[in-house]
């Protein structure tokens, strides 16, 4: 396997405790050890409460991890900031979310954010979602869960990542949307050269995977 | 001044009778509160009494190190009692509101004594601590209205703040609209103060002014003066608060501390 895009070693994960607490609570993940090659999906099942998500926000550095080491194309995640990380691993929530504003001001948060970012097409980045340019001037919080899911990943797009983690990002979809979505996300990382965490719940939305990575009792083992 | 009405013991002691009635309403209804009345009612007596001992000594000295150390323990006070009533407690809230009530103080105090009042010493304690008491008790108040709101609010919108994290945002611009919301809400009483003041109530300084027998113009002045005075400490209160406190509420790594928004 050529250099892996993500490299996680020995990943432990406890939720945080108040700081009034003595005793330290017991990690919820522990000994967390993967690699994510170049545009590779890779499937993370487990049973509802078995860490999927708190691993996806543990990668996306939204909560610290107690112990272990993430390496993003061979750098140490401590060698950047929070900030240009979460540009390269980007993180879709289970529930998508619509930022105040149009569709076209959810884009251009993310511009204003790192002015640095290469202009894009807003029309053809909604296209590329399978989003009317017509949208454009809509408020997004009155868009449908899937549109919002799609506009979640446009927005994301903007920040041209090198991972997608996926957070279940079909469960607040109906079976036609959900299939749609999680088609759309594929093509996108194929097209786009991405690679891709798919958190997911349901065993048949495995078969876009490369791999497998089955989360249980805190821990992960790998299947082909 | 001349028109000005001392008030013998023995008066105060017929007011006490407006108590009895009180205690007698909670008896007669069974409330249940007759005990805190009695017990409310000697606190009164006891602590103004007190207040009126150590002001009257202090007023006496115009001593700049004593109107600072009366400052001082006014805005400890507060600063615990901010702490207290905080919706999750964090013990790094008094130094905060020390520091912030601290300052807005110094801000405010010296262009009132030195400016607006031209007092002579410009620290007259009968003048400025008066003045300071309503400055630390209004920015109190506002402070610790913006500071609930703002763990509330990152609390309830938590998905929006993390989504913008996710996309590379750092604290303040994730939490930026949650910020000036939180300000907006500590300043709404002192606005609504300064929209109804004269209408709907005769405020304190107003009326205890015009007590002492000045004009009431001469105390429409002076109210003037307090409300402008307000409106700056609790705007900078509130900010200063608010913008503290969102930094608490974030890790060095730009993570939303959940654990710390009750």
């Amino acid at each position: 396997m050529s250099e892996p895009v993500l490299a996680v070693e020995s990943l432990e994960v406890q939720l945080p405790s108040r700081g009034t607490q003595r005793t330290t609570p017991a990690p919820i993940l522990r000994n967390i050890s993967f690699r994510l090659g170049d545009c590779e999906v890779l499937g993370l099942v487990g049973a509802s409460g078995s860490g999927k998500s708190t691993l996806l926000r543990a990668l996306a550095r939204l909560i610290e991890p107690r112990s272990g080491r993430v390496f993003l194309e061979g750098r140490d995640w401590n060698e950047s900031t929070p900030q240009e990380y979460r540009r390269k691993v980007c993180l879709l929530s289970q529930v998508p979310v619509a930022l105040p504003g149009s569709v076209e001001d959810n884009l251009r948060f993310v511009f204003r954010l790192h002015r640095d970012l290469p202009r894009v097409d807003a029309e053809q980045l909604l296209r590329d979602v399978n989003l009317s340019p017509q949208l454009l001037g809509q408020a997004a919080e009155s868009m449908s869960e899937g549109e919002k899911q799609r506009l979640a990943l446009a927005r994301a797009l903007v920040l041209n990542p090198r991972v997608l983690l996926l957070d279940e990002p079909t469960s607040a979809l109906d079976d036609a949307n959900a299939q749609q979505v999680l088609e759309l996300l594929m093509k996108v990382c194929a097209r786009r050269g991405l690679s891709a965490i798919l958190a997911t719940h349901v065993a048949e939305h495995l078969r876009v995977a490369h791999r497998t990575l089955t989360l249980s009792n805190g821990t992960v083992t790998e299947h082909e | 001044m001349s028109e000005f009405v001392v008030i013998s013991w023995e008066q105060v002691g017929y007011a006490a009778g407006f108590l009895a009635v009180a205690i007698l309403v909670s008896l007669f209804l069974k409330l249940g509160v007759a005990g805190r009345i009695i017990v409310g009612g000697f606190r009164t007596f006891a602590q103004l009494l007190i207040l009126g001992y150590i002001l009257g000594y202090v007023f006496a000295q115009r001593n700049l190190g004593l109107t600072v150390l009366v400052f001082a323990l006014m805005v400890l006070v507060a600063s615990v009692n901010a702490y207290t009533m905080e919706s999750r407690r964090r013990l790094s809230t008094i130094p905060l509101f020390f520091f912030t009530l601290s300052l807005v103080l110094i801000i405010i105090v010296f262009p009132i004594g030195k400016l607006i009042l031209a007092l002579k010493p410009w620290f007259l304690p009968q003048y400025v601590i008066p003045f300071g008491g309503m400055v630390i008790g209004n920015a109190m108040t506002a402070g610790m209205l913006a500071q609930n709101h703002l763990s509330r609010l990152l609390k309830a919108e938590r998905a929006v703040v993390e989504t913008k994290l996710a996309l590379g945002a750092d604290p303040l611009a994730s939490a930026y609209p949650q910020l000036v919301e939180s300000v907006r809400t500590g300043l709404v009483p002192t606005i609504n103060m300064m929209m109804v003041v004269g209408l709907v109530h005769i405020p304190g300084i107003f009326g205890g002014v015009v007590l002492a027998g000045v004009p009431p113009v001469e105390a429409a002045k002076y109210q003037i003066v307090v409300m402008y005075m307000l409106a700056m400490a609790a705007s900078l209160t509130t900010f200063i608060v608010s913008w503290m406190k969102l930094r608490t509420l974030f890790t060095r790594r730009a993570q939303l501390r959940l654990e710390e928004l009750g």
